[in-house]
């Protein structure tokens, strides 16, 4: 079973996923957080690529692409500000202090 | 074999990014994984998706994120467990997930190849141009929910009167013997 390029990256768009995955779910800090989302954006995007590169639909691929790069962004941006506020108001960046805060 | 060897480096990268210690050299572990992104993308024949994430993805969120940390502080909370214990959890998660690919991986070719516009432009602008809406929409409503949250500490006299009320009035019900000015996170960390 031999496979093409872009079949083999999409092999590691699957390991990508999961390391983004496993920050997002075991880390303790809220920017970290925004960083293993970051990751988890970046694996889509190349999925994307690979899937417009195997069905000869490359400039659909971009454009779609380019929406979610705007929307990563932008979930990074408003969630950065809430981290701001957060780091603010109850003094702490931990989500297990933070959960164990009952206000 | 390279694009597989590309993005197992940007994977190697990731790694890095979610396990150092420090924020900063997190943050320059993702910007080095957009860069590859920006690479594989090349490699995909998507070159303008490539200019875009890396103009935004490792210029404008590497940015973000050390205006974040430099506000926030960069304090690393000590885990409660070791990091190499933690980090064998990756194994099961990232094998479930090649198993996924495996039976997702004889990619079909070539679906529906036809009236798809062969100008990227064209495809952006008049195909896709809700997309474009949408974008505008989009980045108008964060910048605005963006200002609505960094304004924050400059509430009304009223709802400030509002929120301060209710702090002394939980602080009322929770404790009755600590004095009623110590803040309620401070009276967290002594009941922890």
């Amino acid at each position: 079973m031999t496979h093409s390029e872009a079949e083999l990256a999409f092999i590691g768009v699957f390991v990508l996923f999961g390391v983004g995955l496993y920050g997002l779910l075991l880390t303790h800090h809220l920017i970290k957080l925004v960083v293993a989302l970051q990751v988890i954006g970046k694996a889509v995007i190349i999925a994307f690529a690979v899937a417009g590169e195997m069905s000869q639909r490359v400039e659909l691929s971009q454009s779609l692409i380019i929406t979610i790069i705007v929307a990563d962004t932008m979930v990074a941006v408003i969630s950065l500000a809430l981290v701001i506020q957060i780091k603010q108001r109850l003094g702490t960046l931990d989500v297990a202090a933070l959960s164990s805060l009952r206000r | 074999m390279d694009k597989l060897g590309l993005v197992l480096i940007a994977a190697f990268c990731a790694i890095q990014a979610i396990q150092a210690k420090n924020l900063l050299v997190s943050v320059l572990w993702l910007a080095s994984v957009s860069a590859l992104t920006t690479i594989i993308l090349f490699t995909l024949d998507a070159p303008h998706a490539a200019v875009i994430e890396l103009s935004v993805g490792a210029g404008l969120v590497t940015v973000l994120l050390v205006f974040a940390i430099s506000i926030a502080g960069g304090e690393t909370p000590p885990n409660p467990e070791s990091n190499r214990k933690k980090s064998f959890r990756l194994v099961p998660l990232i094998a479930v997930l090649l198993v996924l690919a495996w039976i997702a991986l004889p990619l079909p070719k070539t679906i529906g190849v036809g009236s798809d516009a062969k100008d990227f432009a064209k495809a952006l602008w008049h195909d896709r141009a809700l997309d474009v809406l949408l974008q505008i929409v989009l980045i108008f409503s964060a910048v605005l929910s963006l200002l609505g949250l960094l304004a924050g500490q400059h509430l009304p006299a009223a709802l400030q009167h509002q929120a301060h009320a209710l702090d002394e009035e939980i602080s009322h019900s929770e404790t009755v013997e600590i004095s009623e000015d110590a803040p309620i996170l401070e009276l967290e960390r002594e009941l922890v």
